[in-house]
């Protein structure tokens, strides 16, 4: 700028233009026309050239003759020539008598250069503009430096590091907006005062004291510090400090940049204290789980018989539950195959199947029998598991076995007393097969010699009575009739304990029965046989059950009988027949108003040739309640009654529902 | 109790009960041409021509056998066996009469063919009544084929 304060262009070319050329005048022209540094030209006001000197071809690249009476528009960019900058110019000196611009400009080969320029417009005597003087400055490299100066400033203020100097008196210097954010001070706080009473490195004072002998000796230091910054706060940064000498090596200032690192302090203690936690807990993890591994074999060890073999089977390891069961020292087993314990009792497939198994990587349980070296044998339950390498082929067998010789002893001693039980099961069936037999052969017997002789009784005491009948008397006759009646008599007891033997034998088939058909068939049989007086039976419908039809008749004909017989000293004897359906089974009852029974010998009323009633007062063989019971019980009923002397029975009976 | 000809063989080993049942009998006038033998054995030698009646001649066939089950040598129901199995005497009604109501020797005798299986009553009027009935029956009403 000082370069134009001097002259004013404006005065300079009025003189030219309009004074008589002095030798002045001549010494300025010649001047002008050989600058080289400034292009000094004339235009006219429509923008075209009119002079050229040295410094404008030096700079331009035109020579005076290529460049006279052209527009200044050539010295334009095409994007200002598009915007009309140079009429835009022409038009502002005009109205100004002075335009001053900075902007790129071209040359004749092309190359742009950033150029200062000056119109200043020429005036002739009558005040009219005759032209514009323009200087044109290549301040190209100027412009450069300027830039440069301009992004270093903006650096220092955009940077996340902070920046600050100290002349050798320690003031701060400068403080960019970085320390302002790191430090909490404004520029304006810290600017000019000691650093001292600003930034305080947390430190040992000797160790500060090495630190800047350190600095001031070898001119710079970078490294890790914790600041005490405003309002106390700790601050860690990493700090870098150049120290700058003038000419005569003195230090003229320090330069500290500080790179906040508390961010990154604040991970590195975390990632820490993570690893930290992290390698305790593994430890412990690793402690407690070598912990549990030694409990179990320990466990193991003392609870089984353990056995290690390479993938051969030959023996890498055993415990003393092993030496002492086989009776082999360790030195004798280890480095042996299991052949040493081979009793020979398993055959070579089990042997085999084994082996499959075990070399196919999968876990073989079974009993082994083994021999001891003393001789004997003992069994052992086994589980054998192969141990797995990378490629999943086995490496190495454990096998864990347990002692149960014991128990295989008792095994087969049950087998053997099984073997006996069933024995003497058969020979007891043999037994009974033959009791039963016997049995028949003595109710076939029964059934057959007794009643003949009875027969005989019967029939030649009738023979007696119709040939020899005329000449006995009465007491004859009685005595005769006596022994009728007691032949009979026997013969229906021979008959109904028959009937009682055979149904004990023979087991209760379940069809179904409508029981309506079945009481019906049974009374008429009675009134048929037994020509029972006028009795009154009321019959309910009843419901069907599931039984043998044959022996539910005799239990319907025993009962009914029984209610028609006991009733029949009654002047209107009556007999209800109903039944009741249960949750789980039918109750049928019989009812009558008979003579009853004392409930005092209830406990006799089933049993086989018990009676209540003389047979003077009621005939009967005491066989037919005894049948009744028998019945029901094989059809998984029970059979009951209730009565009071007098005042008739009810039986009960039930049958259970299908 | 021999006579030329014949109507009813009795085969009873009880000589009362054979006495029982003859008096039965007589009372309805059936007895005339009946022949009473005391076992199996004996009354098969009769109807084959065996044994003690080997050198007699050919016995006439009864128009009915009375036949008890439990006897000595022979029991009623291989003396029916025989006389059902052979073509001389399998036509000629054969009547059990036995104090035996087991259920094995009523099948068993159904089985072997059977014309009656009747279980002699204890009962003396019962007992006459079922012999003359079936006197009756056998020998007045039955047709026979020969």
């Amino acid at each position: 700028m000082f370069f134009y304060s001097p002259i004013e262009p404006k005065d300079a070319v009025l003189q030219t233009q309009d004074s008589k050329p002095s030798h002045t005048d001549d010494m300025f022209g010649l001047l002008v026309e050989n600058v080289k540094d400034y292009a000094i030209f004339i235009i006219d006001t429509s923008g075209i050239v009119i002079s050229w000197n040295k410094g404008a071809e030096n700079i331009k690249g035109y020579r005076a003759a290529e460049i006279i009476g052209r527009h200044i528009a050539v010295f334009y960019t095409q994007k200002d020539v598009e915007a009309r900058i140079p009429q835009h110019n022409l038009q502002a000196a005009l109205e100004n008598g002075r335009y001053e611009d900075e902007g790129w400009r071209v040359r004749k080969d092309g190359q742009l250069f950033w150029a200062n320029i000056v119109f200043t417009a020429l005036y002739g005597d009558d005040g009219q503009i005759k032209g514009y003087a323009k200087i044109t400055r290549d301040i190209t490299e100027r412009k450069r430096a300027e830039d440069r100066l301009k992004y270093q400033a903006n650096l220092l203020e955009i940077t996340s590091d902070g920046i600050f100097s100290l002349n050798a008196q320690n003031e701060i210097l400068s403080w960019n907006r970085a320390a302002e954010t790191i430090y909490g001070y404004t520029a304006a706080e810290v600017l000019h005062k000691n650093v001292a009473g600003v930034l305080v490195p947390v430190m040992e004072e000797a160790e500060r004291a090495r630190l800047r002998a350190h600095i001031n000796d070898k001119g710079f230091w970078a490294g890790e510090v914790v600041h005490c910054a405003k309002y106390g706060t700790q601050v860690p940064v990493f700090m870098s400090v150049a120290v700058q000498r003038n000419a005569s090596n003195e230090i003229e200032e320090y330069v500290c940049v500080c790179r906040d690192i508390s961010a990154k302090k604040a991970e590195e203690e975390n990632a820490r204290r993570t690893q930290e936690a992290l390698e305790h807990l593994t430890r412990q993890q690793l402690t407690a789980s070598l912990r549990e591994l030694s409990g179990y074999k320990y466990a193991l060890d003392k609870s089984s018989i353990v056995a290690i073999t390479n993938q051969k089977g030959i023996i890498q390891y055993v415990n003393n539950n092993f030496c002492d069961i086989s009776g082999y020292s360790r030195e004798e087993l280890v480095g042996n195959d299991h052949r040493i314990v081979n009793s020979g009792y398993h055959n070579k497939e089990f042997i085999k199947e084994l082996w499959v198994t075990i070399a196919n990587g999968n876990v073989w349980k079974g009993e082994l029998m083994n021999k001891a070296k003393n001789g004997t044998y003992y069994w052992v339950d086994t589980t054998i598991v192969p141990f797995l390498n990378d490629k999943g082929k086995p490496y190495q067998y454990i096998a864990i076995r347990a002692d149960i010789t014991r128990r295989k002893a008792a095994e087969a001693n049950l087998s053997l007393l099984n073997e006996q039980l069933e024995e003497r099961i058969n020979v007891r069936t043999r037994q009974l097969e033959t009791a039963n037999k016997e049995l028949e052969a003595f109710s076939y017997s029964v059934s057959h010699d007794l009643r003949a002789p009875l027969r005989s009784v019967s029939g030649f005491a009738r023979i007696l009575e119709e040939d020899y009948g005329g000449i006995l008397d009465e007491e004859g006759h009685r005595l005769l009739n006596k022994i009728m009646f007691n032949a009979g008599n026997m013969g229906r007891l021979i008959d109904d304990l028959l009937t009682f033997t055979r149904l004990g034998k023979k087991d209760a088939v379940r069809d179904d029965i409508d029981m309506n058909e079945l009481v019906k068939t049974c009374i008429a049989e009675i009134e048929q046989s037994d020509k029972p007086g006028p009795v009154i039976i009321n019959v309910a419908i009843l419901p069907p059950c599931a039984g043998d039809v044959n022996m539910l008749k005799q239990v319907w004909l025993n009962l009914i009988g029984n209610a028609v017989k006991y009733s029949s000293k009654k002047e209107q004897p009556v007999v209800n027949i109903n039944a009741e359906v249960k949750d789980d089974a039918i109750i049928y009852t019989i009812q009558d108003n008979g003579t009853g029974f004392d409930m005092q010998y209830y406990n006799k009323l089933f049993g086989v040739f018990q009676r209540l009633h003389s047979n003077g007062e009621f005939a009967g063989t005491g066989v037919g309640l005894a049948l009744v019971k028998l019945i029901i019980n094989k059809h998984r009923g029970e059979v009951w009654a209730e009565s009071a002397p007098g005042n008739g029975a009810t039986f009960y009976f039930s049958l259970p529902k299908k | 109790m021999k006579n030329n000809t014949l109507e009813v063989l009795l085969v009873e080993d009880n000589a009362d009960d054979a006495e029982l049942t003859i008096r039965a009998l007589k009372k309805v006038n059936m007895a005339n041409k009946l022949v009473h033998v005391k076992d199996g054995a004996e009354a098969l030698d009769l109807l084959f021509g065996t044994g003690e009646y080997k050198n007699r001649p050919a016995p006439e066939l009864p128009k009915i056998i009375l036949l008890d089950i439990k006897m000595p040598k022979i029991d009623g129901i291989e003396v029916l066996r025989r006389i059902k199995s052979s073509e001389l005497t399998r036509n000629i009604p054969v009547v059990i009469m036995t104090s035996s109501k087991e259920q094995q020797d009523i099948i068993d005798s159904y089985d072997l063919g059977v014309n009656s299986y009747v279980v002699k009553p204890v009962e003396f009027n019962n007992f006459a009544k079922a012999v003359s009935e079936l006197g009756m029956y056998w020998l007045l009403i039955n047709e026979t084929p020969y």
